[in-house]
C-alpha cells in the first residue's frame, strides 16, 4: 500500500472539516470568579456575590462586583452571566467566603456547594472562610493601596497560615470534615475592622451549623491537636 | 518451522502488555468500588483477587505450554479440529472486541466529562482511534513496543501522588477488618474484573523470545497490577473519610485534586491527558487481538483489512450512539462475568479436557 | 480509482529512452589503425571542443601515437612531464614503461575508453595496437579543506568532507587505519556514472545490513544523483515521514565515530555529506563534541536536548491550549498578567501563533540565503524591531513572541538539520491539533507521533531504539554520556557482530 502516507493528512483533514472548536473559551472573553460570597437574606435566599477581575485596559476599577439574589448557586449563576462582561467562569475560584449569619442560620447550607463538586474543571483547593459581618461591606473594600480582593484574601491565609494563627480549609477538607463523624470542621473567621483581620477560627458541626468560635492561641492548640503546627518565626 | 518469528516480542513487551491491559481504568475506578462494596478493608480484597489472578495466569501458561509454537488456536485445531479453532477464535474475537469498547467508551466519558464538555463524544472517540490505526496497522512488535514506551512515559504517575501524602490519615485504615471477612470475600468475584487482561496469553505465546521465563514474567505482570491497585487505593481510603468514600466518584482523579504545585494549580486536568497512554493499553492491544483472531479464522489474511472495518463501525456507531455510564456499568458487568468465564474457568477446564484427552487416547493406544 | 493509479509506481524501464547517437557507437571495437579510431573518436566526441588530440612520434621508426585528453579535467602537468615529454625522449619501439604516471590501465572497448577520457584520464592510441592506454591524470578543480558550515564543534577537528569521493575516504582512512576497513564502489547514474563507495568494518559490521544497504544501492535507476541528499531519499525506509532515518555528516570525525560503533558509511563523489546509516532516533541527538567536553556536563547538555525537543514540538500548541481551553492550569498571578496582555490583541490565540510561527520561519529562510553580513543585520532587524513593533502596535501579545522565541531557541539546540526540519513540521500539526482540542489534542498529537516513531526502521533495524524496544545497555550513550570507560560495547542497536570496544580503562584509585 503506497498511500500509506495519505492516510493521516485524509484523516486530519476529515476531522478538520467536523470539529468546530466546541470547548474553546479564549481567556480574554472569560469572566472569572475569583471571589464568591454566600448570604442570607430575609427571604432565606442566598445573596450571591462575586467578584471578577476586569481585563480591559480602559477599566478604571480592577476588578467588577456583582451582587445576586437567587434560591440557590446554580440559579444564581444564570443571573449573574447576563451582568457578566464575558463568559461565566468558576474555573479559577480561589476562596469561597460564607457569611456567619448564613452558616448560623440556614439549614444544611453545604448542599449548596454541591455544585462546585459537579464540574471537573473546578478547583476544589479554593479556601473557605467565615465573614463576620455584612458580606457587602466585604466586597466593597477595596483601598487603593492594597491589591485586589481574592489576592488580599489569599496573602491574609497564607500569612496566618504559615504562623499557625488561623486554619486553612479548603472546599475538599471542608467536605471531608462535614462528612467524618470523627472530625469537627473548622472554618477561618475574617472580620472588617479597618483592614481585614483573620483572627479567630470558626468551628461547626456535622450538619454545618455554626457552633463557636475559637480565639488566636485556641487555635494554635488546634494546630497541634491536627498535628499541623508550623512556626515560621 | 515458527509461523510467527517475524512478530517477537521481548519479555519486558510481555510483561508492559499484560499490566497495561489490566491496570488501565481500573486504576480510577477500583478505590471507588472498594469503598462502596468492602469499606476501608478494600485492599484485603484487591491482594486475594490478585493472588486468586496469579493461579489463573499460572495455569494459561501450563496450557499454553503445550503449543509452544502456536496459539491456542493452532492447538485446538491440531486437537479437536479446525472448527474447534475457529469456534474458540470468534469467541475470543467477540470478548476482546467487548474489552476494547469498554475502554474506549470509558476514555472518551472521562475525557468529555472532565476535560472538553462540549465537544461531541464521537469526535473524541474518532480522535482516539486516529492513533489507534497508526499503531494497531503495524502489528504486533509495534503493539509491543508501544505498551513498554507507554508505561514507561506513565512512571511520573506514582511520583505525582507523593504530593497527596501530607493529606492521608492513616487512622481511617484502622481497625482492620472491622466488618469480618465476609465483606471481603463477597466482593473479591467483581474484583476480579479489573485483573482481566493475561488471557492474551494465549495469543501472546508463541511470540515471547524467552518462552521459558513466560511465566515469571507473567508472574511479575500481575505484580504490577496488584501493587498499582493496592498503593492506589490504600492512598484513596487514607485521604477520604469512610463516609466520604461512599458518594465519591473517581476517587483517584478526586484525591489529585488537593495537589497545589507553585507552577501549575490543577494537575489533574494535565493526569487525565497524560494518562491517555495508559488508557490507550486498554485498547490498543484488544484490538489487535481481536483483528488477529479475526485474520486467523479467515486463514492468515492482511490483519489491516478487518482492522479497518472494525475501527471504521466503531467510528460510525460512535456517532450514533454512546453509552451512558450508567449503560457503560451494564457492558462492565456483562464483560466482568465473561472475563471470569473465559479468563479463569476456561483455561483450568480446557488443560482437564486435554489431560482427559490424552489420557484417553494413551489407553486406546495401549488397547 | 484514478488518484491511486497516479500514485502508483508504475514498472518503468530508462533503457528504453537512452538510446543516442554516441552510444551506438560505443559497441564497435577499437581498430588497428590509428586513423579509424581518430575518427570514430571525432564521431563520439562532437561539439566537444574542450577535448585535446595531441599527436606523438613513437621511437625512430615512424609510428605515431595519439594522446587524448579533455582539458579542464586532466592536470596539464601530469600529462606534460609524464606523458608526454618521458615519450617524446624515448628512442626504440613503444614500451609504455617509459611513461612515469602511477595509475594505467589497458582498455579495448569503446565505452570504457570515453568514459575514461569524460573522467579525466587521458587515452593513448598506438598505432598497430588495438589496445588503448589510459592514464590517471586526473586533476580538476579542487576545494581546500575547511570548518563545515552546519556542524560545528568546539572542540573536534576543523575539518569537512570536500567534493572528492578519493581525498574523503583518505580523511576518513586517517583516523581508522585498519585493515578491516573495507570499501565497496557502485556506480549510480545512468548519465552521472557517480562513484558511490561503502565503508564499514568487515569484522563489526553486521552482514545482513550491510546487505540490504548494497542491494538498495544497486536498484538505483536515475539520471544523476546531484547530492547525497538525493541518494538518501532513494534508499530510505520511509521516505514519507518527516523524520530522517539515515544521518548526514560533513565531518570526518563523526564518520570514523559511527564506523567505529558498527555502522555504515556511504560516499557519494561530488558531494560533501556522507550517510550514516543504520540511525536511531537518538542518534541525531549525540554530537562529536558531547565525547570531548567532560561526562557531566555532556550529559546535562544531552538531557537539554531532549527537553528542547519536546519544548520546540509542544511549547506553541500548549501555549495556545492553556489560553483556549485550560486556563485552570496556570496560576492565577500569572492568569491576571497573560490576561492584561492579551485583553488588547484582536486574535485568537491560534492565528497569533500560527501568524508568529510563520514570520519566523520567514525570517529563518531569509537568513539562509541571504550572504553572511546582510544576514546578520537583517536577523537582528528581524528580531527586535518586527517583534517590538508587532507587539507594540497591538497585534500580538508579548507572551506569544516570548513563546516564539524560546521555541527558535530551543529548536537551534538541536545538532542535525534534518531533524530540525522534521520538528518545524510537526509543530504546526501539534498546534492545529492543540487550537481544536486543548491539551486532549496535544496528548493525541504525541500518541500519533510515538506511534509513527516506533513503527519506523532505518535500514531494518528499529528507529525507534533504545525506547521502544527498550534496551537498557543503549541508554549509557543517549539520555546521558556516561564516562568513556563504561562504554565497553558498541550499542545494541547496530547489531555488531564484533561488539567489544574496550579494555579495562577505568581510572584507578578510590574512584570520588
Amino acid at each position: 500500500m503506497k498511500l500509506r502516507f495519505l492516510n493521516l493528512p485524509i484523516a486530519i483533514a476529515l476531522l478538520l472539516t467536523l470539529s468546530g472548536c466546541y470547548d474553546r473559551l479564549d481567556m480574554e472573553e472569560a469572566a472569572f470568579t475569583l471571589v464568591l460570597g454566600f448570604d442570607l437574606d430575609e427571604n432565606g435566599d442566598l445573596i450571591i456575590y462575586s467578584s471578577i477581575p476586569a481585563f480591559n485596559k480602559n477599566a478604571k476599577k480592577k476588578t467588577q462586583e456583582t451582587i445576586i439574589h437567587a434560591p440557590s448557586p446554580r440559579a444564581g449563576r444564570n443571573k449573574a452571566a447576563i451582568r457578566a462582561i464575558g463568559v461565566f467562569q468558576p474555573r479559577k475560584l480561589q476562596v469561597i467566603v460564607l457569611s456567619k449569619h448564613l452558616v448560623e442560620n440556614k439549614q444544611e447550607w453545604f448542599r449548596y456547594l454541591d455544585v462546585f463538586f459537579r464540574d471537573g474543571r473546578n478547583p476544589l483547593t479554593s479556601r473557605v472562610m467565615v465573614f463576620d459581618g455584612q458580606l457587602r461591606d466585604l466586597f466593597k473594600y477595596q483601598p487603593k493601596d492594597k491589591p485586589i480582593l481574592p489576592l488580599q484574601l489569599i496573602s491574609l491565609q497564607e500569612s496566618v497560615n504559615s504562623s499557625s494563627l488561623g486554619v486553612e480549609t479548603t472546599l475538599q477538607e471542608l467536605q471531608r470534615t462535614i462528612l467524618d463523624k470523627g472530625q469537627t470542621p473548622a472554618l477561618p473567621q475574617i472580620n472588617l475592622d479597618s483592614e481585614l483581620q483573620l483572627s479567630r477560627t470558626a468551628l461547626l458541626n456535622h450538619e454545618g451549623r455554626y457552633t463557636a468560635s475559637l480565639t488566636m492561641n485556641e487555635t494554635m492548640l488546634l494546630r497541634m491537636l491536627q498535628k499541623k503546627l508550623r512556626l515560621t518565626n | 518451522m515458527k509461523p510467527y518469528a517475524l512478530n517477537d516480542i521481548t519479555l519486558m513487551q510481555y510483561i508492559m502488555l499484560i499490566n497495561g491491559m489490566s491496570v488501565s481504568f481500573g486504576f480510577i475506578e477500583i478505590p471507588g468500588m472498594m469503598a462502596t462494596k468492602v469499606g476501608t478493608d478494600g485492599w484485603i480484597t484487591i491482594l486475594i483477587s490478585g493472588l486468586i489472578t496469579m493461579a489463573a495466569s499460572f495455569i494459561t501458561i501450563q496450557l499454553m505450554k503445550k503449543s509452544p509454537h502456536g496459539t491456542l488456536f493452532d492447538l485446538l485445531k491440531q486437537k479437536f479440529g479446525t472448527w474447534a479453532g475457529r469456534a474458540a477464535a470468534i469467541l475470543f474475537a467477540l470478548y476482546f472486541l467487548l474489552y476494547a469498547y469498554d475502554g474506549l467508551i470509558y476514555t472518551v466519558r472521562l475525557i468529555k466529562g472532565r476535560m472538553l464538555m462540549e465537544t461531541p463524544a464521537f469526535l473524541i472517540m474518532l480522535m482516539l482511534l486516529l492513533p489507534t490505526y497508526t499503531i494497531v496497522r503495524n502489528g504486533l512488535r509495534i503493539v509491543g513496543r508501544y505498551a513498554e514506551f507507554a508505561v514507561f512515559i506513565s512512571l511520573w504517575i506514582p511520583l505525582v501522588y507523593m504530593y497527596t501524602v501530607k493529606h492521608l490519615h492513616v487512622l481511617y485504615l484502622l481497625p482492620i477488618l472491622k466488618g469480618g471477612w465476609q465483606p471481603v470475600l463477597s466482593a473479591v468475584p467483581g474484583t476480579l474484573f479489573y485483573y482481566l487482561g493475561f488471557v492474551s496469553s494465549i495469543i501472546l505465546y508463541p511470540f515471547i523470545k524467552h518462552q521459558k521465563k513466560a511465566p515469571i514474567a507473567l508472574l511479575i505482570a500481575n505484580s504490577l497490577s496488584i501493587l498499582s491497585y493496592l498503593s492506589i487505593t490504600l492512598i484513596c481510603t487514607m485521604f477520604l473519610s469512610p463516609d466520604e468514600a461512599t458518594i465519591i466518584h473517581q476517587p483517584a482523579i478526586y484525591v489529585l485534586k488537593s495537589i497545589e504545585l507553585s507552577f501549575i494549580e490543577q494537575v489533574e486536568g494535565l493526569f487525565i491527558a497524560f494518562y491517555a497512554f495508559i488508557f490507550s493499553l486498554s485498547w490498543i492491544p484488544p484490538l489487535y487481538f481481536t483483528v488477529f483472531c479475526l485474520s486467523w479464522v479467515m486463514g492468515r489474511a492482511d490483519h489491516r483489512i478487518p482492522l479497518r472495518l472494525i475501527l471504521f463501525m466503531i467510528g460510525t456507531s460512535s456517532i450514533f450512539y454512546i453509552p451512558t455510564y450508567d449503560e457503560l456499568e451494564k457492558i462492565s458487568i456483562w464483560l466482568g462475568e465473561s472475563g471470569i468465564a473465559i479468563e479463569y474457568a476456561a483455561p483450568s477446564c480446557l488443560i482437564a479436557l486435554l489431560w482427559i484427552y490424552g489420557r484417553v487416547k494413551t489407553e486406546r493406544n495401549q488397547l | 480509482m484514478n488518484v491511486r493509479s497516479w500514485l502508483r509506481r508504475k514498472p518503468f524501464s530508462h533503457a528504453a529512452n537512452n538510446r543516442s547517437a554516441s552510444s551506438v557507437a560505443a559497441y564497435e571495437p577499437v581498430s588497428y589503425d590509428l586513423e579509424e579510431n581518430l575518427q570514430v573518436l571525432r564521431r563520439l566526441f562532437t561539439e566537444t571542443p574542450d577535448m585535446n588530440i595531441r599527436m606523438i612520434p613513437i621511437g625512430d621508426t615512424g609510428g605515431q601515437a595519439a594522446l587524448v585528453y579533455i582539458e579542464g579535467l586532466t592536470d596539464k602537468n601530469s600529462i606534460n612531464n609524464n606523458v608526454i615529454k618521458p615519450l617524446l625522449n624515448a628512442s626504440g619501439p613503444f614500451n609504455h614503461a617509459v611513461m612515469t604516471v602511477g595509475r594505467m590501465t589497458v582498455q579495448n572497448e569503446w565505452a570504457s575508453i570515453t568514459s575514461n577520457i569524460l573522467k579525466g584520464n587521458s587515452a593513448l592510441f598506438v598505432d598497430g595496437s588495438a589496445e588503448v592506454l589510459t592514464m590517471g591524470t586526473q586533476g580538476w578543480p579542487q576545494r581546500a579543506i575547511e570548518d563545515p558550515q552546519l556542524e560545528t564543534s568546539l572542540k573536534g577537528a576543523h575539518q569537512g568532507f570536500i567534493e572528492s569521493v578519493d581525498q574523503n575516504i583518505a580523511l576518513i582512512r586517517r583516523y581508522l587505519p585498519h585493515q578491516e576497513l573495507k570499501i565497496r564502489n557502485f556506480q549510480v547514474g545512468r548519465r552521472g556514472d557517480t562513484r558511490v563507495s561503502m565503508l564499514y568494518l568487515e569484522d563489526v559490521a553486521h552482514p545482513e545490513i550491510r546487505q540490504e544497504l548494497q542491494d538498495r544501492i544497486s536498484r538505483i535507476d536515475v539520471d544523476v544523483i546531484i547530492n547525497t541528499g538525493e541518494l538518501s531519499e532513494l534508499i530510505e525506509d520511509n521516505p514519507y515521514s518527516p523524520f530522517p532515518q539515515l544521518m548526514l555528516t560533513e565531518r570526518p570525525d563523526t564518520a570514523a565515530s559511527q564506523l567505529a560503533q558498527g555502522r555504515l558509511v556511504v560516499l557519494v563523489d561530488r558531494s560533501p555529506s556522507v550517510i550514516v546509516g543504520p540511525t536511531t532516533f537518538t542518534s541525531f541527538f549525540q554530537s562529536v563534541d558531547d565525547y570531548s567536553t567532560r561526562w557531566s556536563i555532556a550529559t546535562f547538555i544531552r538531557l537539554l536536548r531532549f527537553f528542547a525537543f519536546f519544548v520546540a514540538i509542544c511549547l506553541p500548541a500548549f501555549y495556545i491550549a492553556v489560553i483556549s481551553y485550560n486556563f485552570e492550569l496556570i496560576p492565577v498571578k500569572l492568569l491576571l498578567t497573560i490576561g492584561e496582555n492579551r485583553g488588547s490583541v484582536p486574535f485568537s490565540p491560534f492565528i497569533e501563533a500560527i501568524f508568529m510561527e510563520l514570520t519566523l520561519e520567514m525570517m529563518r529562510e531569509a537568513g539562509v540565503r541571504l550572504p553572511a553580513p546582510v544576514g546578520q543585520t537583517v536577523g537582528i532587524v528581524g528580531g527586535i524591531v518586527i517583534g517590538q513593533a508587532i507587539v507594540q502596535a497591538g497585534l500580538i501579545s508579548n507572551i506569544m513572541v516570548i513563546v516564539v522565541a524560546f521555541t527558535a531557541i530551543a529548536s537551534f539546540i538541536l545538532p542535525n538539520y534534518d531533524l530540525v526540519a522534521g520538528v518545524r513540521l510537526i509543530r504546526f500539526l501539534m498546534m492545529i491539533a492543540a487550537s481544536f482540542f486543548g491539551i486532549f489534542g496535544i496528548v493525541i498529537g504525541l500518541m500519533t507521533l510515538t506511534g509513527h516513531l516506533i513503527a519506523l526502521e532505518s535500514l531494518g533495524t528499529p528507529f525507534g531504539s533504545p525506547f521502544a524496544p527498550m534496551r537498557f545497555a543503549d541508554w549509557k550513550d543517549t539520555l546521558i554520556r556516561a564516562p568513556l570507560w563504561k562504554m565497553t560495547k558498541r550499542p545494541l542497536s547496530v547489531h555488531a557482530t564484533q561488539s567489544v570496544r574496550q579494555g579495562d580503562n577505568k581510572p584507578e584509585g578510590d574512584g570520588s
